[in-house]
């Protein structure tokens, strides 16, 4: 009865210690390494989109095609996930515009995928996210999944009236928007 | 005894020591990340504050480049308008001259006043003396057209330079860019501290902003003009008036002359000497006073510009810069006896990512304003950023200065 006892009772060795600390270390080495990955992946790109947003809407400014403005700042794997959007801003020389026409381009950029685009995408580092680690919790950086920047530019820049009937429309309008706006900052006030 | 075995135990037990060695490295990457992203954050925050300053000088260059259009439109305006009008005063001026002579000739024929002669000498004298009749209005039309067109342009000379100026401070904002009122003081704070100069100035501008009346707490200064606009004023475009020479903008002394003289001659003829003269008495009045023109246009173009935007200060990425430890340099008490650290855990001189500020100049090219031209076609510019210390002003065609910095 001693010996089966005896034979029954965990040994007083530490074979098993290495194993359950690696474990558990490399756990944490793999999570820690992911949400990194990620984190400087992302704010990598946070940089690429402030530059293609500038670049875009520069591109916006003088109306040229700006589609491929991306291509030119994320990766090949990159790209994919970049997306431009255009507004066009009404502004005066006081600021607010009357009459809506366009004073500024702006150009947004962003950069990432939605939470449900990440349930189904093959594309590192967003894919790693979805990873499951033992003992670890969610990967999934729901408010860190995309970055956006903007950048504006002059409307219309290469208009600069060189010819006498865009000058005569252009002075009318100018005067008409800055008056508007001045009128409409000046009632802002009270 | 057991426990107290057990404890000494412990000093020769290396077990967990993997998983305490692997969190540490842990800690230590992801601190090492952190700074990263200070590092990026502040790169962001220079791109933003140039994205904000490029757009700035481009949205500036744009309004003194359409202003120098204008100019130019009132001048090719100013120059036509001259030439119909300078057209029209010397047919009238013509007419005077030739009435003297069909007045005459109305005399001569009148004995033969039954005689198609005479009745064609009427007609003529009729249609000379007829066109002869505005020809002190048309110099004074033209006086009041000059002064109009001037006046526009002087006007023009000073708004478009507000409007750059406006739209280059909106553009600045659009694009991210920060209210200088709050940036520059951090700004030369920043560059104080890292010389060991301690200034309050930030503070006590950023303090004082609070009491300024509105509207003016409301404004917001983004982009600032380093450099003047125009060549010696602040608001005013790099344009001037320039007296004229020649046809259409001078008229020649002996056209003056003979203005003067073939309208007192036609107005004496028409309006005294044949059977209509009453008709005219009244319609001829006096002469121009000066007759002709000496015109002024407006020349030159705007010299470049160089503008400023910023980012004020922002808060380091994990709030992790207002501990002592990151910044241990003021107020440690580290000493050989008290190796740890024992003063406050909390560093009230948070590390930050710094204010930045960025330069981006900009002129017009194209042809500069002159009397007359066919090719208005004045653009703006970016061009490599000219410093204040720069006394070597850029003149046209310069693509490099010794002292230009590129962005």
């Amino acid at each position: 009865m001693t010996a089966l006892t005896q034979r029954c009772r965990f040994p007083e060795t530490r074979s098993g210690q290495a194993l359950v600390e690696a474990t558990i270390g490399l756990a944490i080495m793999a999570l820690t390494w992911v949400l990194i990955t990620h984190v400087c992946y992302m704010r990598t790109n946070h940089v690429r989109t402030v530059m293609a947003a500038r670049h875009a809407a520069w591109l916006m400014g003088h109306k040229a095609d700006y589609g491929a403005a991306t291509g030119s700042f994320f990766f090949d794997n990159g790209v994919s996930l970049a997306g431009i959007s255009e507004q066009t801003l009404p502004l005066s020389a006081v600021g607010k515009s009357w009459g809506g026409s366009g004073g500024a381009k702006l150009a947004t950029v962003s950069f990432g995928m939605s939470p449900d685009d990440l349930e189904t995408t093959d594309i590192f580092p967003f894919a790693l996210l979805r990873t499951e680690i033992p003992f670890m919790p969610s990967m999934v950086l729901t408010n860190y999944l995309s970055v956006q920047s903007f950048s504006a530019w002059p409307d219309d820049v290469d208009n600069t009236w060189t010819d006498r009937g865009e000058a005569l429309v252009g002075v009318i309008s100018e005067i008409v928007k800055s008056i508007g706006g001045a009128l409409e900052w000046l009632g802002s006030l009270f | 005894m057991k426990l107290l075995e057990r404890i000494l135990a412990l000093r020769k037990d290396t077990s967990g020591s993997a998983l305490l060695l692997s969190g540490t490295m842990m800690f230590l990457v992801v601190m090492t990340v952190v700074l990263n992203g200070d590092m990026n954050k502040a790169v962001y925050e220079r791109i933003v504050a140039q994205n904000a300053v490029d757009s700035a000088a481009e949205a500036a260059a744009l309004w003194e480049a359409r202003g120098c259009n204008v100019i130019q439109h009132l001048n090719n305006i100013h120059y036509e308008g001259n030439k119909i009008l300078f057209i029209a005063e010397s047919a009238s001026l013509v007419s005077c001259a030739a009435s003297v002579f069909s007045v005459v000739a109305v005399n001569v024929a009148k004995p033969f006043a039954w005689t198609s002669a005479y009745a064609a000498a009427v007609v003529a004298t009729f249609v000379t003396c007829t066109l002869c009749v505005p020809a002190p209005k048309i110099d004074k039309a033209q006086e009041n057209f000059a002064k109009a067109i001037n006046k526009f342009q002087e006007i023009a000379s000073t708004v478009f330079p507000i409007l750059a100026v406006g739209y280059a401070n909106q553009l600045a904002i659009k694009s991210g860019g920060d209210n200088l009122i709050e940036v520059v003081p951090q700004y030369l704070a920043s560059i104080l501290d890292a010389g060991g100069v301690s200034w309050g100035g930030a503070e006590d501008v950023l303090s004082n902003l609070g009491s300024l009346p509105a509207p003016l707490n409301s404004i917001t200064l983004a982009a600032f003009p380093w450099t003047i606009i125009g060549d010696d004023t602040f608001f005013k475009l790099g344009v001037k008036p320039k007296e004229g020479e020649g046809l259409p903008w001078k008229t020649p002394e002996w056209w003056n002359t003979m203005a003067n003289t073939a309208y007192e001659a036609g107005k004496a003829a028409c309006s005294d000497g044949w059977e209509g003269a009453g008709v005219y008495q009244a319609a001829m009045g006096d002469g121009a006073d000066p007759w002709g023109w000496t015109d002024k246009y407006y020349q030159g173009n705007p010299g470049y510009m160089t503008w400023m935007a910023g980012k004020v200060s922002q808060d380091e990425v994990a709030g992790l810069g207002a501990l002592r430890w990151l910044r241990a340099k003021e107020g440690a008490t580290f000493t050989d006896t008290n190796a740890m650290y024992s003063g406050e855990i909390l560093n009230p001189d948070i590390l930050k990512v710094p204010a930045f500020i960025a330069l981006a100049s900009s002129q017009v090219e194209g042809t500069p304003v002159i009397s007359y031209t066919e090719s208005v076609d004045s653009k703006g510019k970016i061009i490599p950023v000219y410093l204040p210390f720069n006394y070597k002003k850029p003149t046209r065609g310069d693509e490099f200065s010794p002292l230009g910095i590129y962005h």
